[in-house]
């Protein structure tokens, strides 16, 4: 079932700069690899560099620090043709689907546009191509004549999704690409994407916020915080397997649709000092800190077969 | 006669003359209550709390009905008479939480100015408010966020600052199309316990709109679920969730994706 690793993550580390012109060091040191068909959920609070690390893997934004490879090629500073290439075999879903059209750029022309792009068909079969796109995503084919504002959220993400799925890439990052879908239609969209992962052995890389969905779809799961992952699941059961304490705060927080009594508990923010750089990031706002914890940084390490974690408690 | 903050009534609406997009709503919300939003995609829900504040996007056209807020009778108000009302009395908490925001400018700039034209309060007072706002929203370095362009922020952050602008007029009515769909569970809990803090404490009533059905359980008084452009059942939060009438609620309540080991 497991096949070669397609991709490749090494020691990535990502600096923004701010606007008094201090750099903001978003994305620390992650190492990450993905496998032919395996898909892979990331998770995390708001803010941690969930999408920066999504726009490094698509080569949206130059990485500050660290090595990416594809299929064994070093891929970290491609150009050209080179890169081109690489932009139809990696492709990335965007967290908000409106940001990603023009308003006066009809559905039709948005689907089109990269199979044109490409140079994959000619325009009369990409519209057609389309139509079924957006059939196959639980959409009417009469949609390739409006634009972008008659369309509701959800469907205007449904119409990402589809021009994706259409240009059969081997690597799809989607950030939370089903989050403004309902729970149903969501349910239809993950089992395409879950068909096609294999059918056609492209690998899927989601960022959610949706605990569950994650559990239920992904091979591995990353839990990231303030820019560092502090946890890798291979479990689908994440409850009992987790131990960092920031994933079990996680989830203590979800609200449940069938136990309404849950006790929802939340974590408090920490004014944080982001030019301190030792210990456990986690320290200031976790309940077993201990002395040892603001002083060690701990590592990720393997535990077992289901869980790495990096935490000074293990 | 009513104690109904606002009342909906025979609501229809259409885009370009097609067919009715929502066809004959009829609902209230009483002061202090929450109103939780589900269904399925493009069933009308953004369509139909837009209308309430008549921010219909293009070719959007009320074809009958009464919107009641307070008394008044919304759909006669003008141009002029909607200033006074929207973004004080009124706050709506868009879908897309970035297209609101001003892209040249930062938030800081942004949020002091909006309090500032609702509420007459000193340049300082504004950013002094507009911090401790920003903060109840589970951020850690508000200045930071305050000194930001939009585009330095990530999609939670701009959602959470679409919050606490709304949240910072404490309105009579707040409406919140999918606010908190971008935020982890942990950052999101906080912003929901934050608006129900400020029903408690303004007497806020708030219709939130949202996928979540976990979070409509939550916070909400009532849950409302719709379907091509109807209510199909409105009821008690208990009832809809335990005891769901219609095949397409059971079909909703069925497709959430549960957690194992829970
Ligand atoms: N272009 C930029 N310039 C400066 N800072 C940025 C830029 N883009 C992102 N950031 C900062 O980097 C951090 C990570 O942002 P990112 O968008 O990756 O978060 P995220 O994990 O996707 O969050 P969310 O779940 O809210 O979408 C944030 O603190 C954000 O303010
Ligand atoms: N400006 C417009 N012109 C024409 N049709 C429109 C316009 N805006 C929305 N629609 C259509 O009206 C229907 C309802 O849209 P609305 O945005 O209210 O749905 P929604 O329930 O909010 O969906 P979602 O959960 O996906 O956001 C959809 O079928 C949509 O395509
Ligand atoms: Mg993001
Ligand atoms: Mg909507």
């Amino acid at each position: 079932m497991m096949g070669n690793t397609i991709l490749e993550l090494q020691g990535i580390n990502k600096y923004f700069r701010d606007n008094t012109g201090n750099s903001f060091h978003v994305i620390k040191d992650v190492n990450l690899s993905l496998r032919q068909g395996e898909c892979i959920a990331i998770v995390g609070e708001s803010g941690c560099g969930k999408s920066t690390l999504a726009k490094l893997i698509s080569q949206l934004i130059p990485v500050t620090k660290g090595s990416m490879f594809y299929n064994g090629k070093d891929v970290t500073n491609l150009h050209g043709a080179q890169l081109k290439e690489y932009y139809k075999n990696v492709q990335m879903i965007f967290q908000n689907p409106l940001s990603t059209f023009s308003p006066r750029m009809k559905i039709g022309s948005y689907m089109v546009e990269p199979y044109l792009n490409f140079k994959l068909m000619n325009k009369k079969e990409a519209l057609n191509y389309a139509k079924e796109l957006l059939e196959t995503v639980g959409l009417s084919k009469d949609f390739i004549d409006r634009y972008p504002n008659e369309l509701s959220g959800g469907q205007l993400q449904r119409v990402v999704i589809a021009r994706t799925i259409g240009l059969k890439p081997d690597v799809i990052i989607c950030d939370e690409c089903t989050s403004a879908l309902d729970v149903s239609i969501q349910k239809q969209i993950i089992h395409l994407l879950l068909e096609l992962q294999s059918n056609t052995k492209f690998c899927n890389i989601f960022i959610t916020h949706d605990l569950a969905l994650a559990e239920s779809i992904s091979d591995k799961i990353y839990v990231m915080y303030l820019g560092e992952i502090v946890e890798i699941l291979r479990s689908k059961n994440i409850s009992r397997d987790a131990k960092h304490p920031y994933t079990k705060a996680l989830l203590n927080a979800v609200f449940s649709a069938k136990n309404t009594n849950k006790n929802i508990e939340v974590i408090k923010p920490q004014i944080q000092d982001y030019t301190i750089k030792k210990g456990c990031l986690f320290a200031l706002r976790c309940p077993n800190a201990s002395e040892n914890c603001y002083r060690e940084k701990p590592c990720l390490k393997y535990l077992n077969l289901r869980c790495s974690v990096a935490c000074n408690l293990y | 006669m009513t104690n109904q903050l606002l009342e909906i009534k025979s609501l229809t609406v259409k885009y370009n003359g097609e067919r009715n997009i929502i066809e004959n709503i009829n609902m209230s919300i009483g002061h202090k209550e929450i109103i939780g939003i589900v269904g399925e995609s493009g069933s009308g829900k953004t369509t139909l709390i837009r209308s309430i504040i008549n921010l219909l996007s293009s070719g959007g056209k009320i074809v009958s009905g009464e919107i009641i807020f307070n008394g008044e009778d919304l759909r006669k108000y003008r141009k002029n008479k909607w200033k006074t009302i929207r973004g004080n009395e009124i706050c709506m908490i868009f879908q897309d939480a970035g297209s609101f925001l001003n892209p040249i400018q930062k938030i800081g700039v942004q949020f002091v100015e909006s309090i500032q034209s609702h509420i007459d309060i000193s340049k300082q007072e504004a950013i002094k408010k507009a911090e401790e706002t920003l903060i109840k929203m589970n951020f850690n370095d508000s200045s930071r966020i305050m000194d930001s362009y939009p585009f330095q922020l990530s999609g939670g952050m701009k959602q959470r600052v679409g919050i606490a602008m709304a949240l910072a007029m404490e309105p009579k009515l707040i409406l919140a199309d999918e606010s908190t769909s971008a935020l982890d569970v942990i950052t999101q809990a906080q912003v929901i316990n934050e608006l129900i803090e400020l029903r408690n404490s303004f007497d806020t009533s708030i219709i939130i709109v949202t996928h979540n059905i976990g979070c409509a359980a939550y916070m909400a008084d009532r849950i409302m679920v719709m379907n091509h452009g109807k209510i199909v059942e409105f009821g008690l939060k208990e009832d809809v969730i335990t005891n769901p009438q219609e095949d397409y609620t059971k079909n909703l309540l069925n497709s959430i994706p549960e957690l194992e080991g829970c």
